[in-house]
């Protein structure tokens, strides 16, 4: 059982949250001036990396609250929390 | 409460435990800013008492509970019981008048939206664990406390009166489910 520290809420089990991807993935200011090649880059390419991942995370069934989460994807450790807008510690 | 037909009609009993439904009350969902003044001097004028803030904590006041449910959302119950045939509760204008008209927050009356089990018994954490992944002992679930987990699959509000005394708020809509799934779990505690 994975335990998942909500920024707001505290410890909770992993099955009140649901994952929302890859964070701080920057909207592009002006879409319609992008190629379909740019744009695609853009929605659908992620950097799907073995190691400490950037994410978005949303408790979904507690406080409905988004946040980040530093997370290693090869042994599922939690290595950080932050709530969105701020800038991951390491 | 607009044409109120309870999925629930018994009340249970086993053992020590029991459980009833609630008499429909007002319940307001409030949401805005702590880091706005305005805000909160309004809110705290109109419910006569200040919001929340620690996690998960809940205050009251006469007649108004208010619980923690989020940094910017609340979940006001009042004791207010009103007609079959009307929809009007007094706090809710007050509060819409001062806090939504004026863009500070915004106000959702949700008193048809969750219909309220109350538990009483001394064993009723050890019924709840069966179905929720939240851990009921961990020391931070006490007293006067509101949490929203799952219950069996179901979203739910569990708020903590005392370790005898529990209030479930629960989707209408699921409520004859999450009674049935309850009511069958006490039988084996
Ligand atoms: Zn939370």
């Amino acid at each position: 059982m994975l335990i998942i520290k909500c920024p707001y809420c505290g410890e909770r089990d992993h099955s009140e949250f649901s994952y929302g991807g890859e964070a701080h993935i920057i909207r592009p200011k002006q879409p319609t001036e992008l190629s379909d090649d740019q744009w695609a880059e853009y929605l659908f390419m992620r950097k799907n990396i073995k190691g400490i991942q950037y994410e978005r995370w949303n408790h979904s069934h507690g406080c409905r609250r988004w946040f980040n989460m530093a997370r290693d994807t090869s042994n599922d450790k939690i290595h950080s929390v932050y709530k969105i807008g701020e800038k991951p510690s390491n | 409460m607009l044409n109120f037909t309870s999925p629930i009609t018994e009340s249970h009993t086993y053992n020590n435990f029991s459980m009833k439904e609630k008499t429909p009350v007002a319940k307001i969902n409030l949401r805005g800013d702590l880091g706005n003044k305005d805000f909160v001097s309004k809110v705290g004028k109109i419910l006569g008492m200040i919001l929340p803030k620690e996690v998960c904590s809940t205050s009251t006041k006469e007649q108004i509970t208010c619980m923690w449910l989020g940094p910017n959302e609340w979940l006001l119950v009042s004791n207010d019981t009103i007609d079959k045939e009307s929809n009007d509760y007094e706090l809710e204008h007050l509060l819409f008048k001062d806090i939504s008209k004026t863009n500070l927050g915004s106000v959702t009356n949700v008193s048809d939206h969750y219909t309220v089990f109350n538990l009483a018994g001394s064993n009723i954490f050890e019924i709840l664990s069966k179905g929720s992944p939240f851990n009921f002992d961990s020391g931070t679930f006490g007293d006067n406390k509101v949490i929203q987990t799952i219950l069996n699959h179901v979203d739910v509000t569990i708020h903590r009166k005392s370790k005898e005394d529990v209030d479930l708020y629960v989707r209408r809509s699921f409520s004859d489910y999450l009674w049935a799934w309850i009511k069958d779990s006490s039988r084996f505690t």
